[in-house]
């Protein structure tokens, strides 16, 4: 159990490789999905809110070392995006909520939130339009996280490995 | 002792939430101090060396000789195009007098760009060159379409490019054609110059450059053409869209302009680098 819980630790490497190399082929007008945050979101759904936050701050940590972000930056939106998905944790429903649409559901709303929170943290600015924040940096990238989270979803095998 | 141990049990999940939401906080607030910044240094460059090994087993290395050395050509190209359109204007402007004599040398550095960082407000790319190759702070990074960044910090081995996509990014510009000059800056969806006067003669199409008085990028590099003017009838000022000539998400390989500038004017513009550094 207790490696279980460092799993997605170990995992961030590779996936932010996948991140930084070939994700960038997939952009969209400059977005594109975070695989970072469907990691954090599938294990906060596995071990709950407390462990969400901590795992989101980790993962924000290694994120801004890794990427050259402000620093803090990732920290603090990934962290928040653990505290939201952790509300639909469940004990009853652990192994079955990861691979229903609700699911994907969470990680829409995580997403959501964590581009938004990014966006006031790295450009705060007064005059930003609202409906900009809202669509163009947040629910657009959120959108296209979520589409990729499905075909991760239904490629996914019935028995769970990890 | 154990109301302490109620209030943990019932609100853990909010207290560790506050507490590192502080701790983010203040990384962000100190995230331009000096040891931050060597610590990411030296982070992003161990990472940097984990993603140049799986970055060069994902490009194929046929014909990279000769596309590096058409590309350096076609920097260069369009470096001295972009020079004789500079030399076309002041001539018509100064034409009875002396023509000023260029002093500039532009060294090309080629590197790749080895892993990229994509948001809505940081575009961050990490290139395979750094201090080794004389690469440092504040250098300017092209292709051949034109500006791509600057070089914000380097290891050893890597740099880290903070491109136009970027909202710390603020660079001094000129309008080619009428010569007003503006400060442009990413915004999050778009490259705009902001508060230009009215009575700046700026119209669509005209291409910007940058400008000689920008303290980071001495040199008329091209960024882009104007797109929009926003609300060009109301206030006393105008916003400008910019369009640029550089796909930024897909550049791949680049040129860093390394050139000398004049130690005094060195050490007063980029002071601020070398103190972070």
């Amino acid at each position: 159990m207790k490696i279980d819980k460092i799993l997605p630790v170990i995992y961030f490497t590779p996936l932010m490789l996948i991140q930084v190399l070939v994700v960038p082929y997939f952009e969209l007008n400059g977005i594109v999905p975070d695989l970072i945050l469907i990691l954090l979101v599938f294990y906060t759904l596995k071990y709950g809110q407390l462990y969400g936050i901590i795992l989101g701050f980790v993962l924000g940590a290694l994120t801004d070392f890794s990427t050259g972000s402000i620093l803090g930056s990732s920290m603090f939106t990934k962290t928040l995006s653990a505290f939201i998905a952790g509300y639909f944790y469940n004990e009853n429903i652990v192994g079955t909520i990861t691979k229903s649409p609700l699911f994907l559901g969470i990680i829409f709303l995580a997403s959501v939130v964590n581009a938004i929170a990014f966006s006031l943290i790295a450009n705060f600015d007064i005059s930003l339009n609202l409906f900009t924040l809202l669509f163009d940096q947040g629910i657009f990238p959120a959108l296209y996280t979520t589409i990729i989270a499905s075909i991760i979803l239904i490629f996914t095998p019935k028995r769970s490995y990890i | 002792m154990r109301i302490f141990g109620n209030i943990w049990t019932q609100f853990k999940e909010y207290l560790v939430l506050i507490l590192l939401l502080l701790i983010s906080v203040f990384f962000i607030s100190h995230s331009d101090h000096r040891s931050v910044k060597n610590l990411k240094t030296t982070t992003f460059g161990a990472f940097a060396f984990v993603s140049s090994i799986f970055s060069d087993a994902l490009h194929t290395a046929g014909l990279k000789n000769e596309n590096e050395k058409l590309r350096k050509q076609n920097a260069e190209l369009m470096l001295e195009i972009n020079k004789l359109r500079e030399f076309g204007i002041e001539n018509v402007e100064l034409k009875n007098l002396l023509s000023v004599k260029d002093t500039i040398s532009y060294q090309l550095i080629p590197a790749k760009i080895i892993s990229k960082s994509f948001s809505a407000d940081q575009t961050i790319f990490t290139l395979n060159k750094g201090n080794d190759e004389g690469i440092k702070a504040g250098m300017a990074v092209i292709t051949g379409e034109g500006l791509v960044g600057i070089i914000e910090r380097s290891s050893d081995d890597f740099s880290l490019i903070r491109t136009l996509k970027h909202t710390n990014f603020r660079v001094v510009v000129k309008d080619q054609r009428s010569r007003f000059q503006g400060i442009l800056h990413w915004s999050g969806s778009q490259l705009i110059i902001s508060n230009l006067p009215k009575t700046s003669e700026i119209k669509l199409g005209d291409r910007i450059v940058t400008s000689e008085l920008s303290s980071l990028i001495g040199q008329p590099f091209p960024i882009g053409i104007v797109k929009k003017i926003i609300n060009p009838d109301e206030g006393y000022f105008n916003n400008v869209l910019i369009k640029p000539f550089v796909e930024i998400e897909k550049v791949e390989n680049v040129f860093i302009v390394a050139t000398i500038p004049h130690k005094i004017k060195n050490s007063i513009e980029l002071n601020f680098y070398n103190n972070g550094n």
